[in-house]
C-alpha cells in the first residue's frame, strides 16, 4: 500500500482536487480525495509541488510492431500477401522488448490498442494493451478488441498497383470489405445451423474475426482519411449493422453533419505531421473541434511511430489550441478512448477501485512547465524524468 | 507603420542576450526604421496598439522542402530528389519551387516568414538550395539568397536510390569516392557555380545523421577546403565536441521527428541541447515537411521542456538560423535596418498554446489571425 500526494489531481476530464490523495494498494485506486486518513507506517510519493493526471490512453497505436528506428525485419504490422487477412491477430507480432514501449512511458501513455496497419483491406485483429509489464499476457487488458479494416490509398497501392489482388479502384476496395462480411455471415449461419443439428464442421480462422464483428462482439475499426472513403465506412457498417469506429476520419470536418448524426466514433490523428499524401491534404487541427460539436465521439492517436507517443500530450495542446474545450480535450486522450476500447472499467480516470495509472505533470497540462515528470503503470513508478 | 506597445524580443547590450522589452516598431519601405521606448507617429502613418502582445522577428527555417515536397499532392507534386543521378550539379531548388503550395501558407501563419530551401538527401549531391521569402507568387521576386550552398548527403539514404538501381553508391565509401571526384572533375570542368564551391566561397550543406558521417563530412571538407554547414546530427551528442570545434553553423532537427530510421535512432529530446550547445551556431529545423512547419514553435517549446534556455530556443529559430543561411545582416532580429519580418504573438511564443495573430514581411501584413 502507499500514499500519493499531489498539488492538484485531474480524477476525470477537467473535474479535479486540490491537495489530493490517492491510496493505492496492488496497483489498484483503493481511496481517492482529500481527507483520507493514512496508516503510520505507509509509503509516501510525495508530488505537492506537482501536477497528477490519468495516464494517457492511445487508441490507435503501432507499438512494437513497426520497425521504430531499429533494424530490418522489424515490420509486422501488415500481413501484406493477402489483401483480406482476418485470420491475423497482432497479438503474435508484439516485441514488447521493442524501444516504443518505453517511449510511450515517457509520453505519459499508460494503455494502448496497437492494431495492424492499413495495407490490406481486412487487416486482422487488434488488442488494448499496457505499456509495462512483465510478460505480453499480464499487459493485455482486452485481447480481443476490434477488427482492423482499411480504405483509400494504402489498400489501392500496396494491392492495385503493386500486386495485382483486385483492388485498383476504391469501389474494388469497398467489394473485397462486402465480400469478407457476406462471407463472414455465410459461415456463422452454417455454423449456427451444424451447432443446431450437432453435426461437425470445419473452423475457417479467416471468419472467425468476421463473425465476432457480425455478433457486435468487437468493432470495425477502419482506416479512413477521405470523406467519401468515411462514408462508405458507415454505409458498409450500417448495411451489416456492426459496430465501428472511423480510424483517421481526417475529413470528418467535410461531412460534419454525417458523422456527428452517427455519434460515431472518431480517432483522430495523427497530428505534428504533414499531408504529403494526397487522402490527407485536408487535415487541420480543428477537425476535433468541429467532430465533436457535431456529435461525434472524440478520440485523439498518434498512430505511433507515425507521430511519436512522447508527443502525444503536445498534439492534444494544439488541438485545444484550435478550439476543442480543455475538458473535451483532456477526455480525448483519456477517458473517451477507454470507453472506445472496452476498458474504462479499468482505466481512463482516477477513481476509486480502477487501475492506478497516473502521469505527473510539472504544471498544467499543454503549457511548457507541464512537461511529464514521471508516469505510473499498476500503481508502479516505471519511469522518472 | 508603426507598431507601439510592443513586448518586443529585442538585443540587451549589458546583458549580451536577447530579452523581451516593451518597444514601438516603426517601419519604412519595408524595413525596421526605429526601436524606441516611445515612438511618436504622424497623420499618415497606419498605427497598430500591441499592448498585451509578444513581437518577435520572423522565425527562419534553414533546411526545410517547403514548395519542392508538395502538400497533399502525392508523387506529382514531389520535386525533391531528382534521383535519375547520384550527382546533380546542374540542378537547382529555385526551378522547382511552388510559392501557391499550402506550405507557404502553413508557414506565414506559423510565424516563419524566411525558408531555405535544399534538395533532399536521398542523392549524394542533390542540386543547389536558395533563400526565399515565405510570400508571394513569383519565385524570383522572392529571393533572398540566390544560391544558398551545394546540397550533399551523406547517409543511408544517399544510397538508397542508388541501390535499387545498382549504381554507384553502395557503400560509404563508395559515396566519398563520388564526392571526392566531382571535385576533381569540377576543377577542369566545372560550372561557376561548382568554382566558388571549390574555391570555398559557396558552402557545401551536408546531411549526416550518424557520428561516422558527420566525422566524414567534416574531414572531406577540410581535405579539400570547402566551407562547409552540417545539417540532421542526430549522433550530435557522440562527436559534439569534434562539431563544435570547427565553428561553423549547423542544423539539429527535427527534434520531434522520432528516430524512424537506423540511423536516425539517436535522435534523442532528452540529451540534445543546451545553451552552450547551441551558441551562436546551433539552429532547430522542422525539415518541413518532416514535421510541418506550422509547429516550429512547439518544436521551440518542446526543446525548452528539455533543457533548453528559452531565450536560447528563440535565438535558434531567428538569428541562428540567419547566420546558418548567411542572411544575418538582413532578418534575423529586430534591428534598425533589418527588412521588416516581424511575427505577434497571443502569449509568450513557444508556449504550446499561444497562437500568432499577425505575421510581416518586408513590413506588409501576409498573416491576420483577426486582429485587424
Amino acid at each position: 500500500m502507499k500514499a500519493i500526494k499531489a498539488r492538484k489531481i485531474y480524477t476525470y476530464g477537467e473535474k479535479y482536487i486540490e491537495n489530493g490523495i490517492i491510496l493505492e494498494e496492488n496497483g489498484k485506486i483503493i481511496e481517492i480525495g482529500t481527507d483520507i486518513e493514512l496508516p503510520g507506517d505507509i509509503e509516501i510519493l510525495d508530488y505537492s509541488d506537482k501536477v497528477i493526471m490519468p495516464g494517457l490512453i492511445d487508441g490507435h497505436t503501432h507499438v512494437g510492431v513497426w520497425g521504430d528506428g531499429e533494424s530490418g525485419g522489424g515490420f509486422d504490422g501488415n500481413e501484406m500477401s493477402r489483401v483480406i487477412a482476418g485470420d491475423v491477430h497482432i497479438i503474435d507480432s508484439i516485441n514488447i522488448r521493442q524501444k516504443s514501449f518505453q517511449t510511450a512511458l515517457e509520453g505519459g501513455v499508460t494503455c494502448v490498442q496497437i492494431l495492424p496497419g492499413s495495407s490490406n483491406a481486412i487487416g486482422g485483429t487488434a488488442c488494448v494493451s499496457k505499456t509495462h509489464g512483465a510478460s505480453l499476457e499480464s499487459m493485455i487488458i482486452n485481447k480481443d478488441s476490434g477488427l482492423k479494416g482499411a480504405t483509400g490509398e494504402n489498400v489501392k497501392r500496396r494491392h492495385g498497383q503493386l500486386n495485382n489482388h483486385g483492388t485498383v479502384t476504391r469501389m474494388g476496395v469497398a467489394s473485397k470489405i462486402r465480400q469478407y462480411f457476406t462471407d463472414s455471415k455465410n459461415y456463422m449461419e452454417k455454423v449456427e445451423l451444424a451447432t443446431e443439428k450437432g453435426e461437425t464442421f470445419k473452423k475457417e480462422l479467416l471468419y472467425e474475426a468476421g463473425v465476432k464483428v457480425l455478433k457486435r462482439e468487437m468493432p470495425f475499426r477502419v482506416h479512413a482519411h477521405r470523406h467519401d472513403d468515411i462514408g462508405t465506412v458507415i454505409r458498409i457498417c450500417n448495411e451489416f449493422n456492426i459496430d465501428y469506429s472511423i480510424e483517421h476520419c481526417t475529413e470528418g470536418h467535410l461531412i460534419k453533419e454525417l458523422v456527428g448524426g452517427q455519434k460515431a466514433t472518431v480517432m483522430l490523428g495523427p497530428g505534428l505531421t504533414s499531408s504529403v499524401k494526397v487522402e490527407s491534404a485536408n487535415y487541420t487541427d480543428k477537425n476535433p473541434k468541429i467532430l465533436s460539436d457535431a456529435g461525434a465521439k472524440v478520440c485523439l492517436i498518434t498512430d505511433h511511430p507515425f507521430l511519436s507517443l512522447r508527443y502525444f500530450i503536445h498534439y492534444a495542446g494544439i488541438v485545444h489550441r484550435e478550439g476543442l474545450s480543455f475538458d473535451d480535450t483532456l477526455k480525448s486522450i483519456t477517458i473517451n478512448p477507454a470507453v472506445a476500447l472496452g476498458v474504462s472499467h479499468l482505466v481512463g480516470s482516477l477513481e476509486k477501485g480502477k487501475d492506478c495509472d497516473l502521469v505527473v505533470l510539472g504544471g498544467e497540462p499543454f503549457t511548457i512547465e507541464g512537461r511529464i515528470e514521471g508516469t505510473m503503470v499498476n500503481g508502479t513508478c516505471v519511469w522518472e524524468r | 507603420m508603426l507598431l507601439k506597445n510592443c513586448n518586443a524580443l529585442v538585443f540587451d547590450k549589458s546583458l549580451k542576450k536577447y530579452r523581451f522589452k516593451i518597444k514601438d516598431i516603426l517601419i519604412k519601405n519595408g524595413k525596421v526604421a526605429k526601436i524606441d521606448d516611445e515612438i511618436t507617429g504622424d497623420n499618415l502613418m497606419t498605427v497598430i496598439d500591441m499592448k498585451g502582445k509578444y513581437v518577435t522577428p520572423g522565425f527562419v527555417e534553414p533546411h526545410c522542402q517547403v514548395g519542392l515536397n508538395e502538400h497533399g499532392s502525392g508523387i506529382m507534386g514531389k520535386d525533391v530528389d531528382e534521383s535519375s543521378e547520384a550527382v546533380n550539379l546542374n540542378c537547382y531548388a529555385l526551378d522547382a519551387i511552388n510559392m501557391l503550395e499550402k506550405g507557404f501558407e502553413d508557414f506565414r501563419a506559423s510565424g516563419i516568414t524566411t525558408a531555405g530551401i535544399f534538395p533532399g538527401n536521398n542523392n549524394v549531391i542533390g542540386g543547389f538550395g536558395t533563400v526565399v521569402k515565405c510570400c508571394g507568387s513569383v519565385v524570383d521576386q522572392a529571393v533572398v539568397k540566390k544560391n544558398a550552398g551545394l546540397k550533399v548527403s551523406i547517409s543511408n539514404l544517399s544510397k538508397k536510390d542508388s541501390n535499387i538501381k545498382n549504381n554507384a553508391p553502395i557503400t560509404r565509401m563508395g559515396i566519398t569516392a563520388l564526392l571526392k571526384q566531382t571535385i576533381f572533375s569540377s576543377i577542369h570542368d566545372g560550372t561557376d557555380d561548382m568554382k566558388e564551391v571549390i574555391e570555398g566561397k559557396l558552402p557545401i550543406v551536408v546531411y549526416c545523421q550518424r557520428h561516422d558521417d558527420i566525422m566524414t563530412a567534416i574531414r572531406f571538407s577540410k581535405e579539400y577546403n570547402l566551407d562547409y554547414k552540417l545539417v540532421g546530427l542526430a549522433d550530435y551528442q557522440t562527436v559534439k565536441t569534434e562539431i563544435l570545434k570547427e565553428d561553423k553553423s549547423f542544423v539539429v532537427g527535427p527534434i520531434m521527428r522520432y528516430g524512424d530510421s537506423e540511423e536516425t535512432r539517436n535522435r534523442d529530446v532528452y540529451t540534445v541541447l543546451d545553451e552552450a550547445d547551441m551558441g551562436s551556431l546551433g539552429s532547430l529545423t522542422t525539415e518541413h515537411p518532416v514535421i510541418n512547419g506550422r509547429y516550429i514553435g512547439l518544436q521551440g517549446g518542446i526543446a525548452v521542456q528539455n533543457g533548453l534556455d528559452y531565450y536560447k530556443a528563440l535565438e535558434c529559430l531567428t538569428i541562428n538560423p540567419a547566420r546558418f543561411l548567411n542572411i544575418d545582416d538582413q532578418v534575423g532580429s529586430l534591428e534598425v535596418g533589418k527588412d521588416g519580418d516581424i511575427v505577434v504573438w497571443s502569449g509568450l511564443p513557444l508556449e504550446p498554446l499561444t497562437k500568432v495573430e499577425m505575421t510581416f514581411i518586408n513590413g506588409d501584413i501576409v498573416f491576420d489571425g483577426g486582429v485587424l
